[in-house]
């Protein structure tokens, strides 16, 4: 499904850039954007968010641990190898390990509907030898007695060789007093150096006047060496047979580990979706049979809600109830007919895109397609112009008719000539009605558009003029930015029945408050009646 | 020095950024993390994989880092296991380089260590915060890539060392070079100007170069920048700008002091120049001169 436009044209990022997986691969999966159309499985979410908002809810401490748990989990590197080295098994182990106290926490509910289960104790506690804290990982030497003995000869040499290098480093502190504990050479100019015992120290130039020192360390450390670099040959040997075990253990448990990755997913997106649906008053969305009706009560367009409530201006949340599928929007310039759209728009794709919506109730159907057609929003194609750009989209919303379709056309045509634009608008309402699977809500400015069956009429409810007239004083100077709140005030932005003959007038209204010049008013106003009724 | 070298560093996310390469760093930093052992068990690593193939401090192939029991280690998955050394993993950072992902490790057994970092300011930024705030490590050493001192805006609240090598060829660029890391390392912050709301503020984002010097406007009182670090302009340059305007920044760095590596260089000469050219700041010699 295309749904790059309607996300723009409804500013869904605004949303969703809060909505925040916690894990790598909920995040991987935020960005996939996935829109469902299967209907069950959407209810299915639903049901889950209900289950986890009650959780969270009723166990703030649990829901806590277990985002603090989903934080700690990272993307693990591929399986398609043979043989893991130790930050792969150490991811496999932070991965058991949290996923394990995530399962502890969860309910009995919520592991019952997402069938969530931890199976691999064992596998764990075989990842977690040698005492290794619980998150972190060691090649332990209890992971094969060869290399225990191994690593022992190591410590052992090790423990020779810092001997012998202290008591040479003293030897030559006392005779030179020369200290290299803490150095591996030392610069001197040159005229100190003379005295020294060749058999101590080697000189080598530095620069014109000093020497580079370094200590000469008896045969006996290069000996002992030799013998530690061939017990790290066999170290390493040794480690490569213990990593080789520990991957064949953890590829026999592939399909359990990425069975949990899924359902870290889900869980993560779960309770991403749930902390929304809890910040923003959320309910589930009632999908019904396409020919059912679309209704919204106290539905809120939330990228809008936010901004006025920063602004600290009245928001006026929706409702509407659509019987027909083809829905013509009429009213006045800024009454609201694209928030009424951006409001249907959002709530479909929150819906189909297994969230709960901000409203008191939201019923709806799924739909294979969603289209926007409008103001180019993003892609530009050369030498299409505004209409030739609607044209394009109207024509590949067409091509999606076969399957249940929802379209969101805002203002259509609204840059060419209006005789043309309202033929083509009769044109296409006269179409949708007869597809028993397009769902399509036409705004226009465009009055007395003809009839058809199956398609309403509806107006947004636009100026409170008289209320406006009551508060509005001539005398006063207002700024643009008074004179565009003062519209909004006194904008009644609710949607109304109404009939393919209904007239608004408001556009002189608004020209009037938005401060247009009495002359041109009084010109037009004039030019109204002696042409119109 | 060792004493002071300690104090400086702990409980301290520092830098060590070179004025070229080869200049000392990793020399330097297994000095540094050998004083500081004493003390704490600290944290380091690199920034970029490392092709540098000598050190110039010693004009020998390039030191390994050497690490002991209890450092924490941030590189490259392939270099651990390619390490003598025994590590537990902490943590594996979601950065992938050319060597594998880098991850922390603590070390459990002692070695040598390739260290191989990320390159990318961000992922500098947030390795050092995980270390601070997830694993609790206070004492955090950055072996920085010669010559790229913009490394160090990419953490807050973070110092520096400038190791600088002097020899006989280059002494004139690096003196010029010292000279004006100590002037521009100074400036102050912007909150720290006095009656800023009575003067022009002109901010450039991004680099001081020298081709923007034309679009500060005559009547710029203070010019602000982000951090010391956008400053491509030469001593000759920073000085002329500073007697029209004042220069202030929006985070700014602690210059620790700068470590001295000379060669054809007598200790006395080079004395004698700093005092000519009343350079004032902090001066390490090299630790491991006699």
């Amino acid at each position: 499904m295309t749904i790059k436009d309607t996300m723009q044209f409804v500013e869904f990022n605004t949303f969703y850039s809060e909505y925040a997986p916690l894990t790598p691969y909920g995040l991987m999966d935020k960005n996939k954007y996935h829109v469902f159309t299967d209907k069950e499985m959407l209810i299915s979410v639903y049901n889950s968010i209900g289950k986890i908002v009650n959780f969270i809810n009723e166990n703030s401490f649990q829901s806590d641990k277990i985002e603090h748990h989903l934080k700690r989990i990272s993307h693990l590197n591929t399986f398609e190898r043979k043989i893991f080295d130790s930050s792969d098994i150490f991811l496999v182990k932070k991965l058991l390990v949290n996923f394990k106290s995530i399962v502890k926490l969860l309910n009995d509910a919520i592991k019952e509907d997402l069938q969530i289960s931890f199976l691999s104790e064992e596998l764990l506690i075989f990842l977690s030898y040698g005492g290794a804290n619980k998150e972190t990982f060691y090649l332990s030497e209890e992971y094969n007695d060869e290399l225990a003995e191994n690593r022992k000869k190591i410590a052992e040499t090790d423990k020779f060789l810092a001997e012998i290098k202290k008591e040479r480093f003293q030897e030559i502190l006392e005779q030179h007093s020369l200290d290299f504990r803490f150095r591996d050479f030392i610069i001197a100019s040159e005229n100190i150096t003379n005295n020294f015992s060749s058999e101590l120290i080697y000189k080598e130039v530095y620069d014109k006047t000093s020497l580079l020192l370094k200590p000469i360390l008896p045969k006996e450390y290069f000996d002992l060496h030799k013998k530690r670099e061939a017990l790290l040959l066999e170290e390493h040997k040794l480690e490569q047979e213990v990593l080789m075990t520990i991957s064949e253990k953890i590829l026999a448990e592939k399909a359990a580990i990425i069975d949990y990755i899924n359902k870290i997913v889900l869980l993560d997106t779960l309770f991403a979706k749930s902390r929304m649906a809890i910040k923003y008053t959320m309910i589930a969305p009632v999908l019904i049979d396409k020919n059912a009706t679309i209704a919204i009560v106290n539905g809120q367009y939330l990228p809008l809600a936010n901004k006025c409530a920063k602004t600290d201006t009245i928001y006026t949340p929706l409702n509407a109830e659509f019987d027909d599928k083809t829905c013509v929007i009429t009213g006045s310039n800024m009454g609201g007919k694209t928030v009424l759209l951006k409001t249907i728009g959002f709530m479909q794709l929150l819906a189909q895109m297994g969230f709960w919506v901000p409203a008191q109730k939201f019923k709806t159907s799924v739909f294979e397609n969603i289209h926007y057609i409008g103001e180019d929003l993003s892609e530009k194609i050369e030498g299409l112009s505004s209409f030739g750009f609607e044209i394009y989209n109207l024509t590949k919303a067409i091509n999606d008719f076969g399957t249940n379709t929802l379209l969101l056309i805002d203002e259509f045509a609204k840059t060419t000539n209006a005789i043309e634009a309202k033929a083509i608008i009769a044109a296409m309402l006269k179409s949708f009605s007869q597809k028993e699977t397009v769902w399509s809500f036409v705004s226009t400015h465009f009055m007395e558009l003809p009839e058809f069956e199956k398609v309403s009429f509806y107006k947004m409810k636009g100026l409170d003029y008289s209320e406006y007239m009551k508060y509005y004083n001539k005398e006063q100077q207002y700024s643009l930015r008074e004179r565009i709140k003062l519209i909004n005030t006194f904008m009644r932005f609710e949607i109304i029945k109404t009939d393919h003959k209904d007239r608004t007038y408001d556009a002189i209204k608004i020209a009037e408050i938005l401060g247009l010049n009495d002359e041109i008013i009084k010109y037009t106003k004039a030019y109204l009646s002696e042409n119109y009724d | 020095m060792n004493s002071i070298i300690t104090a400086q560093l702990v409980n301290k996310t520092t830098f060590l950024v070179g004025n070229k390469k080869n200049a000392g760093k990793t020399t330097f930093l297994n000095y540094a993390l050998a004083q500081l052992r004493k003390v704490v068990q600290p944290a380091f690593f690199t920034i970029g994989i490392d092709g540098e193939a000598s050190d110039l401090i010693i004009d020998s192939p390039k030191p390994k880092v050497y690490t002991e029991i209890g450092d924490y280690v941030v590189t490259s998955s392939l270099m651990i296991s390619k390490s003598d050394a025994l590590f537990e993993i902490i943590h594996v950072f979601p950065y992938k380089t050319v060597l594998g992902r880098l991850v922390l490790a603590k070390t459990l057994r002692s070695g040598n260590i390739e260290l191989v970092g990320s390159e990318d300011n961000k992922q500098v930024g947030e390795i050092v915060d995980y270390l601070r705030n997830e694993a609790h490590i206070n004492t955090i050493i950055i072996d920085g890539a010669a010559s790229r001192v913009t490394q160090v805006a990419s953490i807050k609240n973070s110092y520096f060392y400038y190791i600088i090598k002097l020899d006989q060829k280059s002494i004139n660029s690096d003196i010029n070079k010292l000279k004006t890391i100590a002037l521009i390392s100074k400036f102050r912050s912007i909150d720290e100007i006095d009656a800023l709301e009575n003067k022009v503020v002109f901010e450039i984002k991004g680099a001081l170069t020298e081709s923007k010097l034309s679009m500060i406007p005559e009547d710029c009182a203070v010019l602000l920048l982000n951090d010391f670090t956008k400053i491509f302009l030469d001593f000759t340059q920073v000085t002329e700008l500073t007697r029209k305007l004042e220069i202030a920044y929006k985070i700014t760095y602690q210059l620790v002091s700068f470590v001295i590596i000379l060669k054809d260089i007598m200790k006395e000469d080079f004395v004698k120049i700093v005092e000519n050219h009343h350079i004032e700041e902090t001066i390490l010699y090299n630790p491991y001169d006699y």
